[in-house]
């Protein structure tokens, strides 16, 4: 009964498989997945560090109201992954704090 | 300004049921939902991009027909739109693409939904401890499970849901730590109409070899950088640890599920009255199903969780009471009309009367969830105030959730006081023996969702 992968192959089948990078490293990911499902499918949990603690934090509620799961996402600082589709090479990265200061330009489609 | 006869926020049953009944009486309607399809979170659909390759799941089988009425019914949806605000008389601001625009509402029906209830315990904000919302909002929608060896612990029917997507999902279930007695639990579940498929739930757990700990609860998790383990004892029936009966689990993911919290801050933001339901969630607005679930504030309607957490069923009637009220008050019903209507709902609705009591029951929260948090513990996921912070703001005199985080910070983060005033509250009842319903809550305030400053600046010189 115990899978080896976090992905459900059981019932679905997937699209072409892509990658991302989640500080610098190759993450694989499939179309329809967001960023933070496809980090949990690869193992990874840890989203950002917190501001005075530097504790790590991941995504809790998977809906889009705790904010635990905000990255940096293509220089965009406070994306939350668990609602904001992965695109093939998007550059992720553990948030530090409340983050980089933004550059004030558009967020790129699809953020959230 | 844009007008829209009768505007329906958020997609799952009830605003479902809401926009169809008022597009069948005629209205016209605009369904508003924040997720990539309608479905809310019981009725998640998987993502478009993923092919099914074998039947439906239980929830697919039970939302189909829900989703047909919607699209038989030919009403404009919008999806990925986050309503962000609700202004004086009913005009929405709304962020969708990157925009934020503006639209009025002849008659509202506000059907947001609800979120897990945060509880603080020693651990709970270790990356791998996760809602069970959550856990069966991310199988359903993308069919990943979040983690490989499961612990679960939480009361109602919600973790049950998750612990059998998790076995159907291949991960392993370590132990499912539920608060109830075991008389008490299996009364609910069998009772009909209690969660869809409720035995069906349990035989799979069985199956998969889950064991139930009835009567058990959560003391801790541990772990450096994510879930390592946790511990959990025999808890008595007001939630409180019995000493001696602590008992290791070994996990990489901790599920908790006690119960939800009703969204109802844009019936705040709308004026609606609000009054406290410790065993509908929280703070819900005031409407009765008698008068087609209309808040204090003339043209709001209020259906589904977000008016109280009574489940998909209650809150599809509901939903149908709602879109009546709405589309009367857009002009599209006379009285006798509406009252036809209405009968049949109300009838089914009160049938539904002394489940809906039994669950409020189980999930009203014991004094004992309350005395998880070791001072070191963090209350307020954003600011990273402790749970020592808050006793020594109430133990200085605090009485209301609004002192705590004048004297704290608690309450202030981007989730704005959402993962933190549950716990804050129950503090303040611990302490002081003050009522939760006395702690008054934060004030709801635009934008309840974030949205780019840019998104705002471009509206402005449009």
């Amino acid at each position: 009964m115990t899978t080896t992968s976090n992905r459900i192959a059981t019932d679905v089948e997937r699209g072409a498989s892509f990658s991302f990078t989640v500080d610098g490293q190759d993450v694989e990911a499939y179309p329809g997945e967001t960023i933070a499902g496809a980090m949990l499918a690869a193992g990874r949990r840890v989203a950002r560090r917190t501001a005075w603690r530097a504790e790590p934090r991941g995504a809790f509620c998977f809906m889009g109201v705790c904010h635990d799961c905000r990255m940096v996402v293509d220089g965009v600082p406070n994306v939350r992954t668990c609602l904001t589709p992965v695109r093939a090479g998007m550059v992720v990265e553990t948030q530090p704090g409340f983050g980089p200061a933004p550059s004030f330009g558009a967020p790129e489609e699809g953020q959230r | 300004m844009n007008t829209v006869p009768v505007v329906v926020v958020g997609g799952g049953p009830a605003g479902i049921t809401a926009a169809v009944e008022a597009s069948r009486a005629g209205a016209r309607v605009l369904l508003i939902d924040e997720g990539p399809a309608v479905g809310g979170q019981i009725y998640r659909q998987v993502a478009s991009e993923l092919r099914r390759r074998s039947g439906a799941d239980g929830y697919a089988a039970e939302s189909a027909p829900l989703f047909a009425s919607l699209a038989a019914s030919g009403l404009e949806v919008w999806n990925d739109a986050e309503v962000w605000g609700v202004f004086p008389d009913r005009m929405l601001a709304i962020h969708r693409g990157g925009r934020s625009l503006r639209l009025q509402a002849s008659a509202l029906v506000l059907a947001t939904g609800a979120y897990d209830r945060p509880v603080a315990f020693p651990g709970w904000t270790l990356p791998g401890v996760v809602t069970a919302g959550g856990t069966t909002a991310l199988i359903k929608s993308q069919r990943i499970v979040p983690g490989r060896r499961v612990l679960l612990t939480g009361t109602g029917p919600l973790l049950l849901a998750a612990a059998a997507a998790l076995v159907r999902g291949g991960a392993e279930i370590a132990g499912i730590a539920v608060a109830a007695s075991r008389t008490a639990f299996l009364g609910l579940v069998r009772r009909p109409g209690a969660i869809g498929k409720a035995l069906d739930v349990l035989a799979t757990l069985k199956r998969g070899g889950a064991s139930m700990s009835y009567g058990y609860g959560i003391v801790r998790v541990e772990g450096r950088d994510a879930v390592e383990g946790a511990v959990i004892a025999e808890w008595d029936s007001s939630w409180r640890a019995v000493r001696g009966t602590e008992r290791t689990v070994e996990a990489d993911t901790v599920v908790i599920g006690y119960g939800l919290v009703p969204s109802s801050e844009l019936a705040q933001l709308a004026g609606c009255e609000v009054t406290y339901n410790a065993g509908q969630g929280g703070w819900v607005p005031v409407a009765a199903p008698d008068r087609f679930m209309a808040t204090s504030v003339p043209g709001v309607f209020v259906a589904g969780d977000g008016a109280g957490v009574a489940g998909a069923e209650a809150g599809k009637l509901q939903g149908v009471l709602a879109g009546i009220g709405a589309a009367r008050h857009a002009g599209k019903l006379d009285d006798r009309d509406a009252a036809a209507r209405a009968k049949q709902p109300l009838r089914d609705l009160a049938k539904m009367s002394s489940f809906r009591a039994a669950l409020e029951r189980m999930h009203a929260p014991q004094p004992g969830l309350f005395e998880l948090a070791a001072d070191d513990t963090i209350v307020c996921r954003c600011e990273e105030v402790t749970a020592g912070d808050v006793r020594q703001a109430v133990s200085d005199g605090a009485r209301l959730v609004t002192e705590v985080r004048a004297a704290t910070r608690c309450g202030m983060g981007l989730c704005q006081g959402r993962m933190c005033v549950p716990t804050v509250a129950g503090l303040i009842e611990r302490h002081t023996g003050v009522p939760v319903g006395n702690t008054g809550r934060l004030t709801a305030r635009p934008p309840v969702r974030p949205l780019p400053v840019t998104a705002l600046a471009e509206e402005a010189e449009r």
